[in-house]
C-alpha cells in the first residue's frame, strides 16, 4: 500500500512537472503560428519580408518594442507590435532565434 | 418552413451531441479523427496545422476541387499581370504531410452520430469536424443576376474560370467601352477586393485601350483603404476611375444580363463589361446545417473557433462572424492555425490557449505600387473577436514611389511564404 501510495504521488508529481515545463512551450507556439504568415515557416522568408528565423534574439526582441513604443516606424510592424505584452515579444524573439 | 424545422433539428441534437462528445474523448485516446471540409485557406490551413501540432491525430480532408485557386492575387490576372497558373495549388504536398485528402463533397452530415456521407459514398465519421465553406453567392439578390447572368457578367469573385471569363472579356473590348464593376454592401468576402481589382483593370485600359473608362457601382458610402486607393487612382489612373457610392446612385439592384443593362436605383447603364459582385452569405454546407441561425454568418466561441450551434463542430474563414477580423485568406489562416490548437487541445484534454490573432490585407493599385492594411486582434468580452487598441491601421498617404514599389514585393513575399506554409 505505501509502495502504491509511493508511485501514485510520484506519477502526480512527475505529471505536474511536465506539465510546467510544457506550459510556456504552446503559449508561445500558438503566437508565434500567426507571425508565420508573413515570415514563412520558422521564420524562413522567401522574398522581401524578413527572414527572423535563427536570427539574434535580443535583438529582435528590442526591435520589436521599439516598434511597439513608436520608437522605430515601420510598416506592418509599426502597427503589429502594439498587439504583444513585452514578456510575448520576448518569447516569440526566443521562440524564431532557436530556429535555425 | 425549411429553415424553422432545420433550426429545430440542430437545437434538438445539441444536448445530444454534448453526451457523445463525452464517448468522443474515450475514443479520442486511441486516434483522434478530425475531418475538414474545404481546402482553401482556412480549411487547408487548418488540416495542415492539425498534422504538425500533433500528429497522432488523422486528418481527412474533403474538397470538391483537384486544385485550389486562390482568390488573393487573382486581381493580377483579371490585370493580365500574372497567369492563372501561378495562382493554382495542388494538395499534393499536404497528402505528402499526412492528410487524407478526399476529392468529393459531403451530402450529408450527422452531428450526433459524428458522421460525414459524402458524395462517392463514402462515410468518415469524427470526433471534431471543421467546416471552411468560404462564401456563396446570393443568386438573385441582385434582380436577374443568377448563375447564368454570371456567364454574361462575370462575378470571379471565385477565383478560376471566373476570373479568365472575366480576362477574356477586357480583352475582347473596344477602346473606349465603359467598364462596370458592382460592389456589394458589407459583409463580403475580401473588403479591398473590389478597388484592388478596378485599380489593375484600369492599369491594363491605360496601357492597352485608352480610350475607356471604369466606374466603381458601390452600394456603400466609403470603403477599405479608400483614402490610398483614391490616392493611387488620382496618381497612376487619372480621369480613368470613377467611384459611385450608394448616395450617387452607386448601388446595383438590378442587371438584365441578355441585354447589357445594369441599373442602379436611378440609372441604366450599358457597359462593354460588367463585373457584377453580389451579396454573400455562408457556404452551402454551413447555411444547410442551419449554423448560420438564418443570419448568413456564423457564430463561432473566438477561442476555439467551434460553432455556437452546433458543439463539435468547428467553423473558420469566410463564413463566419469575426467581428473586427475581416473575411480575408490571411484572417482564415490565422483563425485556422488558433482553431487547430484549440481542436488538439480538446481532444487531449489540455486547457485552450489565449490567442492573438493577425490580418495583413496586401493590395496593388499597379504590380510594382502595394499597399496594406494590418491589425492584431483577441478574443473580446462581448465572445466576438475584437482588435488590439492601436494596431489597426494603413500604409501612409503621400509615400514614396520606393515605399509603394516595397511594399508591392512585400506582398508578393507575403503570397509566396503563406501558399508556402499551406500548399508546400
Amino acid at each position: 500500500m505505501r509502495a502504491a501510495a509511493f508511485i501514485f504521488s510520484t506519477v502526480v508529481f512527475l505529471s505536474a512537472q511536465a506539465g510546467a515545463a510544457t506550459a510556456q512551450a504552446p503559449d508561445v507556439a500558438i503566437l508565434a503560428n500567426a507571425c508565420m504568415s508573413c515570415h514563412g515557416i520558422d521564420g524562413k522568408s522567401q522574398g522581401a519580408i524578413p527572414a527572423i528565423g535563427g536570427q539574434d534574439g535580443k535583438q529582435m526582441a528590442q526591435l520589436l518594442k521599439d516598434y511597439a513604443s513608436g520608437a522605430v516606424k515601420g510598416t506592418a510592424m509599426t502597427f503589429i507590435a502594439k498587439g504583444y505584452t513585452s514578456d510575448q515579444i520576448d518569447a516569440l524573439a526566443a521562440f524564431f532565434s532557436a530556429r535555425k | 418552413m425549411a429553415p424553422l424545422s432545420r433550426r429545430a433539428f440542430v437545437v434538438a441534437t445539441a444536448g445530444a451531441t454534448l453526451a457523445a462528445l463525452r464517448t468522443g474523448r474515450v475514443l479520442a485516446q486511441a486516434r483522434p479523427r478530425v475531418v475538414v471540409i474545404g481546402g482553401g485557406f482556412g480549411g487547408a490551413s487548418v488540416a495542415r496545422w492539425l498534422r504538425r501540432t500533433d500528429d497522432g491525430i488523422d486528418v481527412t480532408l474533403v474538397e470538391r476541387n483537384a486544385r485550389f485557386v486562390t482568390c488573393p492575387f487573382s486581381n493580377l490576372v483579371v490585370g493580365g499581370q500574372r497567369s492563372i497558373d501561378s495562382i493554382s495549388f495542388s494538395y499534393d504536398a499536404m497528402q505528402r504531410g499526412g492528410v487524407d485528402v478526399v476529392q468529393d463533397t459531403a451530402t450529408a452530415i450527422d452531428p450526433v452520430a459524428r458522421r460525414v456521407t459524402l458524395q462517392g459514398g463514402r462515410v468518415l465519421s469524427y470526433d471534431r469536424l471543421v467546416l471552411a465553406p468560404g462564401i456563396q453567392l446570393v443568386w438573385n439578390g441582385i434582380e436577374g443576376y443568377d448563375e447564368a447572368a454570371g456567364d454574361i457578367m462575370p462575378h470571379a469573385w471565385h477565383a478560376g474560370p471566373q476570373t479568365l471569363l472575366l480576362r477574356r472579356k477586357l480583352e475582347a473590348m473596344d477602346d473606349g467601352g465603359v467598364v462596370v464593376i458592382a460592389v456589394p454592401d458589407n459583409p463580403y468576402r475580401c473588403p479591398p477586393g473590389p478597388y484592388e481589382r478596378a485599380s489593375l483593370i484600369a492599369g491594363y485600359l491605360k496601357a492597352s485601350k485608352p480610350k475607356s473608362k471604369l466606374i466603381i457601382l458601390d452600394a456603400k458610402e466609403s470603403f477599405s483603404k479608400q483614402p490610398l486607393f483614391q490616392e493611387a487612382w488620382k496618381t497612376l489612373y487619372p480621369g480613368l476611375v470613377e467611384w459611385r457610392p450608394k448616395s450617387q446612385s452607386g448601388r446595383v439592384v438590378a442587371v438584365k444580363a441578355k441585354d447589357g443593362i445594369v441599373s442602379t436605383e436611378f440609372d441604366d447603364l450599358r457597359p462593354a463589361v460588367a463585373n457584377i459582385i453580389p451579396p454573400q452569405r455562408a457556404g452551402q454546407v454551413a447555411v444547410a446545417l442551419g449554423l448560420d441561425e438564418g443570419r448568413g454568418f456564423c457564430a463561432v466561441d473566438p477561442r476555439t473557433f467551434e460553432s455556437k450551434v452546433a458543439p463539435g463542430v468547428h467553423l473558420v474563414g469566410d463564413a463566419i462572424v469575426a467581428g473586427a477580423m475581416p473575411k480575408s485568406g490571411f484572417a482564415a489562416n490565422s483563425q485556422a492555425k488558433v482553431c487547430a490548437r484549440a481542436i488538439v487541445s480538446l481532444l487531449r484534454g489540455r486547457p485552450v490557449e489565449e490567442p492573438v490573432l493577425l490580418n495583413t490585407c496586401y493590395s496593388f493599385a499597379a504590380a510594382d505600387y502595394g499597399f496594406a492594411i494590418f491589425g492584431a486582434f483577441r478574443p473580446g468580452d462581448s465572445g466576438l473577436i475584437v482588435d488590439v487598441p492601436g494596431t489597426v491601421g494603413t500604409s501612409p498617404l503621400g509615400a514614396s514611389a520606393q515605399a509603394r514599389a516595397l511594399e508591392a514585393r512585400y506582398a508578393e513575399s507575403w503570397y509566396s511564404n503563406i501558399t508556402t506554409e499551406i500548399f508546400a
